[in-house]
């Protein structure tokens, strides 16, 4: 590994190398995943020996070019795919299926438009069979901290993509679930919202102590999310870089951008995204 | 402008109103031309009566009956054998083919004969409905009961497959048991898709009327039809043909109508 700052590589470690399994809340070991060819088509090799440790509580952004297999990584995670190879573990049990232990959120809102925006909100806790009237309460909450307020009983289809996908972390978040898996959530907003709803995700973070990872191919919301950024190489994807941020919270945005550390991370990351045999 | 309301969903459309006054316009031009051909006698009657012939043959027929039974029993005799046949087909069609689409194994079990059937002409069909339900009203609800409900069946089973994977991974990552997932899910997304094979089914069924109404009866608008040509009863013929045409047309915006109530989200997501 060619290191530029010799700070920003800390905790980082190249493919094949055994990751530490200790006091980690989501481990991926040594990760293959390949998608089968249709008919004669060769298969896609999607996933390359990707290995990662995330520590409990916090919050970490999956960054790289687009069809580099972050979505399949995500989904391997959430138990929608089987790796073809090597496991993940999530508090020291292997991942076998989906489940309320992972909330998801993902690239697109999926809203169930049967469902009023305030029954979209409590569907985990009505699964789950939750008391109605604790979950309504809860629900209120994440509706005003949303800004969805006036809403509740609108139909998914009349809103807005901005707030239907707060619709859709308002879902995710009303479980508490411990870990959060979230899919370029923000990926189709206008810069605006899109700031609206980052600092929205790092206040409620801050609040419920849930562990996410966080999938983005912007990598100036990577550095305004995380506390460390996993860089991945064009397909078949495999880690390049591990990055654990040093900058101070709370994150302003007008600030961050121009502070030097920030234009060195980010120019470190830059290196590694466009020359990927440079950075391993 | 045509070429502006092509792609539907993207232009504005026409408004309601206009929209209606453009329908009954171009109905009122086409009975207008029918009215001249018949004054300038391009055609004889016996081969296409004039609209007013037919209208004082409907004036008769509201009279007097048509073989001593009033009109209205015709068509209620008609309707009564066609819904209770649609109710049947939709009752067992819909749960069918909503378990063959979930269940794979059931699927590949029934689809020969589902296929098979589907496409057959029921006329077929009719010889054996004799021998075996006779020639009641139940060999008649029968054949309009099969037409039917192999178009449901199969469109229900084709609606599972058109949930959204992104639905049934957040239904999974949310915790849903399979019988959730289904209740909660599969079925209301598969909603608006059996609405469409039930209004194609119904008019597979409707199109049945006249072939099960060729078994024995003695009342039903196929009837008249029927027995009107047998005495070259042009008109009668084309007023049950308009009555038979108008019925369907209600029938299927009446399942519009509840299309409407009941999957208000259907093409707006
Ligand atoms: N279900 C699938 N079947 C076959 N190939 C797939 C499937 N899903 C993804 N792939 C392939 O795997 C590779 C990685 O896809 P993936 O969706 O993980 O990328 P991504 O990094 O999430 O991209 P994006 O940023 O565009 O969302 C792509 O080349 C894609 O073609
Ligand atoms: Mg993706």
């Amino acid at each position: 590994m060619v290191c530029l700052d010799p700070i920003l590589n800390d905790g980082s470690f190249t493919a094949g190398e055994k990751p530490p399994a200790t006091g980690s809340l989501i481990v991926f070991e040594n990760v293959f995943h390949r998608y089968p060819g249709r008919g004669k088509q060769p298969p896609t090799e999607a996933v390359y020996d990707f290995s990662a440790a995330l520590d409990p509580g916090s919050l970490v952004c999956l960054l790289g070019p687009a069809g580099c297999g972050k979505s399949t990584v995500l989904n391997i995670l959430a138990g929608f795919e089987k790796p073809s190879q090597g496991r993940v573990l999530v508090d020291g049990k292997e991942v076998k299926k989906p489940g309320p232990d992972r909330g998801m959120v993902f690239q697109e809102s999926n809203l169930l438009p049967w469902r009023k925006v305030m029954e979209n909100i409590t569907f985990g806790p009505d699964l789950a069979g939750e008391p109605k009237k604790a979950t309504l309460k809860k629900a209120e909450r994440f509706i005003k901290l949303t800004g969805l307020s006036g809403f509740e009983n609108h139909a998914p289809y009349e809103l807005s993509g901005g707030m239907k996908q707060r619709v859709a972390l308002a879902r995710a978040w009303i479980s508490e679930p411990p870990i959060l898996v979230m899919d370029e959530p923000f990926g189709a907003l206008d810069a605006q919202t899109r700031l609206d709803m980052q600092e929205l995700l790092v206040r409620v973070w801050e609040k419920t102590g849930s562990t996410i990872l966080f999938v983005t191919h912007d990598v100036d919301e990577a550095l305004f999310l995380a506390d460390r950024i996993l860089i991945m190489s064009p397909r078949p994807g495999t880690k390049i870089l591990d990055l654990t941020l040093p900058l101070p919270r709370p994150r302003v945005y007008e600030n961050l951008v121009v502070n030097p550390q920030y234009a060195t991370l980010k120019r470190e990351i830059l290196l590694a995204m466009r020359r990927p045999d440079y950075a391993i | 402008m045509i070429g502006s309301s092509v792609s539907p969903g993207l232009s504005p459309g026409l408004s309601p109103g206009l929209a209606v006054l453009i329908s009954v316009s171009s109905v009122l031009l086409f009975l207008g031309a029918w009215y001249v051909c018949g004054r300038l006698e391009l055609l004889s009657s016996a081969i296409l009566p004039p609209p007013e012939e037919i209208w004082y043959t409907t004036v008769d027929i509201l009279r007097f009956g048509y073989h001593q039974i009033p009109l209205w029993k015709h068509v209620g005799v008609s309707l009564l054998r066609a819904l209770t046949a649609f109710a049947l087909a939709i009752c067992a069609g819909v749960p069918l083919g909503l378990a063959m689409g979930l269940f794979p194994v059931l699927s590949s079990a029934l689809e020969p004969f589902v296929q098979f059937f589907r496409p057959l002409p029921k006329i077929a069909l009719i010889p054996l409905a004799i021998l075996w339900l006779g020639i009641g009203e139940v060999s008649k609800i029968f054949l309009i009961f099969l037409s039917t409900l192999f178009t449901v069946v199969v469109g229900s089973a084709a609606s599972v497959k058109t949930v959204s994977r992104g639905k049934l991974r957040l239904g999974a990552a949310l915790g849903t048991n399979s019988w959730q997932l289904i209740y909660h899910i599969i079925l209301p997304a598969s909603l608006p898709e059996i609405f469409t094979s039930v209004r194609l089914a119904i008019g597979v069924g409707w199109t049945t009327l006249i072939a099960s109404e060729m078994v024995a009866a003695d009342s039903g608008m196929g009837w008249m039809v029927m027995n009107a040509s047998s005495y070259m009863r042009t008109d009668l013929v084309l007023l049950g043909i308009i009555l038979l045409g108008v019925t369907g047309y209600l029938l299927d915006y009446a399942l519009v109508l509840i299309e409407r109530l009941a999957v208000p989200w259907a093409g707006k997501e």
